[in-house]
């Protein structure tokens, strides 16, 4: 008798979470029709809450949240401001990890890096300041970063002047170490172009160290 | 060839007279060419007390033995400006009848709205669009000298271009304006110029993305790219620490603030903000906390300064000097007044007060509020065509 009391009490809640609308928690789109991974969204189910053909990371393309009204029926989220999914999520590295960072990206720190903590805005211990970049501090990081190209580049192909394909080569190569993440086409085009644009210097080390220092002034080193 | 018809002609001419005019429009910083809007450099520096600014630097007379401690031996009269003698003893004789306070009567008696309206003219920054108007050569048009924003943290969107920019250190700032010297391992300053165009260009879609959190990374490259487009300017270090009594390059008190405000001004920036912290003074009911603050942290800095900038250098620019904070200190406690005065000083301000405050520290009804102060800004930089509107404080001009 005590087993099949137990088992009905399990029946009833198997039954009870099968009719939950799950995706109504997870908000996965395939709602309605066919279960995980055959669901299929053709764009025209006009309860997902999406816009057929937008683009799915920007907001007001999918249904952002359900109102929470509180004392006097306000609504305390509603206030948010709607952002792109992945948007504003970087932000600018602190002084203090700029040592590390250039150690990991070009193997060493320019000796400069030390004195220069007050161009960075650095901040007193045990206080905190959200860090900006600003005309001053990023002209410092390509001063600094350039010596500390300058010093690593040594292999023999950087005694050569860039060419039409080394540049671009050796741009993308730069810029997959230091911003650990494979650079699109127009970034390393940005690379080569100034690169190979800098004709006036006669020493192709410090052509290559241009282009080097470029690329740890970039955003994708300066920020995180 | 078509026939010469009336309707042609006016045509050519409003072209012909929208080419002269976009001359002379402000703003614009990026093309890399001079725009005179005023009749010579000129710069705004703010001396911003952050809490409030006790109405004895601006108006004295009101308490004279009644209250904050005034009396005849402590003040100083400057064409009926009474200003405290801890601040008058900063400001050159040769300048003292350049000296204006003007009312505010904003209404408004909690710091962060004060902090944040102080700085704004409608939903756009203040500072950035008079920076804007001035015009001028200058590659940072405005700056935060020794922080990274305006009073309140506020971080503001740029006016035609021109960002507020921050200037920590002096060593980094000159090197940037007069480049750094010649060595085979050190940048040069043509090819970092296109560097970091370069890197602004490799930054385009992160930049894009992020548009907000990395606001500071895009008007920095922007800025920085102007700076090493623009002629070099010869500046000294020692020079600067010598004349401020400095030992180092950090921009972390305020008589380096000051000195950083003076590179800055040298080097075309229209305007410059200088903050110091610990003015909310509550129970400073004989004026002494505050008389020692300036004598000891303000006065120093801001002497040399003026000295330097408005009294020595009145023939070739003009600096504008305006000292001011949330709001007037309150009686009898030196609480919140929902109003103040700021002192402005310069060679185009008159010695009169639109600003004179009561025994209570109450300000005239038809007192104008914030629109009024950058307006009289804008008259005393003597721009032509000031985007806040006509003066209203005429008597100060």
């Amino acid at each position: 008798m005590r087993a099949l009391i137990a088992t009905t009490i399990v029946s009833l809640l198997v039954a009870a979470c099968a009719f939950e609308d799950t995706d109504s928690l997870t908000g996965r789109r395939g709602r309605g029709g066919a279960d995980g991974d055959n669901a299929v969204d053709d764009g025209t189910n006009p309860d997902d809450g999406t816009t057929p053909g937008a683009d799915p990371t920007q907001p007001g393309t999918c249904k952002e949240g359900i109102p929470h009204p509180g004392f006097a029926n306000v609504d305390f989220v509603g206030d948010r401001k709607p952002g792109a999914i992945g948007g504003d999520r970087r932000r600018v590295k602190p002084y203090s990890a700029l040592r590390s960072e250039f150690q990991r990206a070009l193997g060493n720190v320019p000796a400069g890096l030390a004195a220069s903590a007050a161009a960075y805005g650095d901040v007193p211990a045990r206080w905190y300041q959200e860090p900006t970049a600003g005309a001053v501090s990023l002209y410092t990081t390509y001063t600094l970063a350039f010596t500390a190209c300058f010093e690593t580049i040594t292999a023999p192909s950087f005694g050569q002047a860039p060419t039409a394909e080394s540049a671009p080569t050796e741009c993308a190569k730069l810029q997959r170490k230091v911003w650990q993440r494979s650079p699109t086409p127009d970034e390393t085009k940005a690379c080569a172009d100034f690169t190979l644009g800098l004709a006036d210097e006669p020493v192709a080390r410090r052509r290559w160290a241009h282009a080097c220092a470029s690329v740890m002034t970039s955003a994708g080193f300066t920020t995180y | 060839m078509k026939p010469f018809s009336r309707r042609g002609f006016l045509k050519a001419m409003a072209v012909g007279a929208g080419a002269v005019v976009g001359t002379r429009i402000p703003g614009s910083s990026l093309i890399g060419v001079a725009r005179a809007a005023t009749p010579e450099p000129t710069s705004v520096v703010c001396v911003y007390l952050d809490g409030g600014i006790n109405a004895i630097f601006t108006g004295a007379d009101a308490f004279m033995n009644t209250a904050f401690g005034v009396t005849a031996n402590n003040a100083t009269n400057m064409g009926g400006v009474f200003v405290d003698n801890a601040l008058a003893n900063a400001i050159p004789q040769g300048i003292r009848n350049r000296v204006a306070s003007v009312g505010i009567r904003h209404g408004i008696s909690d710091h962060g709205n004060a902090q944040r309206s102080l700085f704004m003219s409608g939903n756009a920054s203040a500072p950035l669009m008079l920076a804007d108007s001035i015009g001028g050569s200058g590659a940072i048009k405005a700056a935060v000298v020794g922080g990274n924003s305006l009073p309140n943290g506020a971080r503001p969107a740029p006016v035609n271009g021109v960002s507020l920019q921050p200037i920590t250190d002096m060593r980094a700032t000159i090197e940037a304006i007069a480049g750094a010297q010649s060595a085979p391992n050190i940048a040069d300053r043509g090819g970092a110029a296109k560097g970091v165009a370069a890197a602004q260009a490799m930054s385009t879609s992160v930049l894009a993305k992020h548009k907000a959190s990395l606001s500071s990374v895009d008007q920095g490259l922007t800025a920085a790219v102007a700076t090493l487009n623009k002629p070099v300017q010869p500046f000294n270090v020692a020079d600067f620490n010598q004349a401020y009594g400095l030992n180092g390059t950090n921009v972390n008190n305020f008589a380096a603030r000051m000195a950083a405000a003076e590179l800055m001004v040298r080097s075309g920036t229209n305007f410059v903000i200088a903050q110091d912290g610990g003015w909310d003074t509550h129970g400073d009911t004989n004026g002494n906390n505050v008389r020692n603050m300036v004598t000891q942290r303000i006065a120093p800095g801001l002497r040399t300064f003026l000295t330097r900038m408005v009294e020595g250098a009145a023939s070739e620019r003009n600096v504008v000097v305006a000292i001011f904070g949330d709001f007037h200190r309150s009686l009898p406690g030196s609480d919140h007044q929902a109003n103040l005065s700021a002192l402005v000083i310069g060679k185009a301000l008159k010695n009169a007060t639109s600003g004179k405050t009561d025994a209570r520290v109450g300000l005239a009804a038809n007192t104008p509020g914030i629109a009024g102060f950058w307006q009289l800004l804008g008259a005393a930089s003597r721009v032509d065509q000031s985007p806040f509107g006509a003066n209203p404080h005429t008597t100060l001009v």
